[in-house]
């Protein structure tokens, strides 16, 4: 059976949560392939994990003046400042038992490592030294280079994540709520020692479609499948647009 | 009177607690953070199972129960990481 790459491009939030949403439930369905799906935000965004306060972690007034849109992702974790040119964001879904087929895990964390593990299968195509490191990192000499959040809905997983590019910190403390202590300079230095991204790792030359490549073949390499590119389907659009308008709710959005 | 805390458990996630209480009676709590928690929507049934509770009761085990009831899984927290951060807040009023 051969997997699905979408390259879907730029999306605002909304639309991006809401179409990783279509191919989950689409999934289930058994009526799209296991599927790996690469995009990047335009606008800019924020995305909070789905236990997290609205209110404590994201400064709604400073999203406003700078543009920057606020999501709810409905996969748990942290917040992240999707920067629009800054990161490139993956998800994959596929049943737990399709990957298991493939590569052997116990438990949810397993699944993570096993997911997180073909993407530094990708990340290594480009010569960065990446690997995984638990519960839901990927890091190069130790440094995050890429965040990971993954739900679970009658035995299919979809988990997604945002590989960095560059930074841009101070915008990042700005959106994001962070104690005073963590805005001054020397904190601005602490979290650039703490993460890398790939135009550090290798080249600021590289091309997005390079990288899109790299995971492409990734991911195939390291499940033993072929991944082709596809477009997404109709019903993927149409159920997508439907679930649009419950992301950019504010009911959604401040639920907690 | 609202009570909160902020937890960091071991392995570098955060549990925020928002505690309302009456005297001793909790009326409700918010359980807030970047863990991860299987299915999602459990976090509710483990909220509701905490209120109504007294703030010296034993929490870790009302939230044990509810964590068996729901089948919820947790990752990157445990059950007693929750109740030291729900003491945490409980505590946060004493002072």
């Amino acid at each position: 059976m051969t997997w699905r790459f979408l390259d879907t491009g730029e999306g605002d939030a909304y639309w991006n949560m809401a179409l990783d949403e279509a191919i989950l439930t689409l999934r289930i369905e058994d009526k799209v392939p296991v599927t790996l799906r690469v995009y990047s935000w335009r606008p800019s965004a924020v995305s909070i994990g789905y236990f997290q306060s609205l209110e404590e972690e994201v400064d709604l007034k400073a999203c406003k003046a700078l543009g920057v849109d606020v999501v709810r992702r409905i996969t748990g974790g942290g917040a992240v400042y999707h920067e629009c040119g800054g990161e490139l964001t993956y998800s994959f879904v596929a049943s737990e038992e399709e990957l298991r087929a493939k590569r052997f895990f116990k438990d949810i964390q397993g699944s993570y490592q096993v997911i997180c593990e073909a993407l530094v299968e990708g990340l290594r195509k480009l010569g960065v030294n990446a690997e995984f490191k638990p519960i839901n990192d990927v890091v190069v000499n130790g440094k995050k280079i890429s965040g990971n959040a993954q739900t679970r809905r009658r035995g299919v997983i979809l988990q997604h994540g945002t590989i960095l590019l560059k930074t841009d910190i101070p915008t990042m403390f700005k959106v994001l709520r962070v104690s005073k202590e963590k805005v001054s300079d020397k904190a601005i230095k602490a979290v650039e020692d703490r993460v890398t991204t790939i135009y550090r790792e290798v080249s600021s030359n590289i091309s997005l479609d390079d990288i899109k490549e790299a995971l492409r073949v990734g991911f195939a390499e390291y499940f033993g499948v072929e991944i082709r590119a596809c477009a997404p389907t109709r019903a993927e659009i149409d159920l997508a647009s439907q679930f649009r308008n419950h992301f950019a709710s504010w009911e959604w959005i401040a639920r907690r | 009177m609202l009570l909160r805390s902020e937890y960091k458990v071991k392995g570098g996630k955060l549990i925020k607690v928002a505690l309302e209480v009456e005297g001793d009676l909790i009326k409700s709590v918010k359980i807030y953070g970047d863990f991860f928690l299987y299915p999602e929507d459990a976090i509710e049934q483990i909220e509701q199972s905490i209120k109504g509770a007294r703030l010296g009761s034993d929490l870790r085990r009302i939230v044990a129960e509810a964590v068996e009831r729901s089948g919820a899984q947790l990752l990157g927290f445990s059950v007693e990481d929750i109740a030291a951060a729900m003491l945490l807040a409980s505590q946060s009023g004493l002072g």
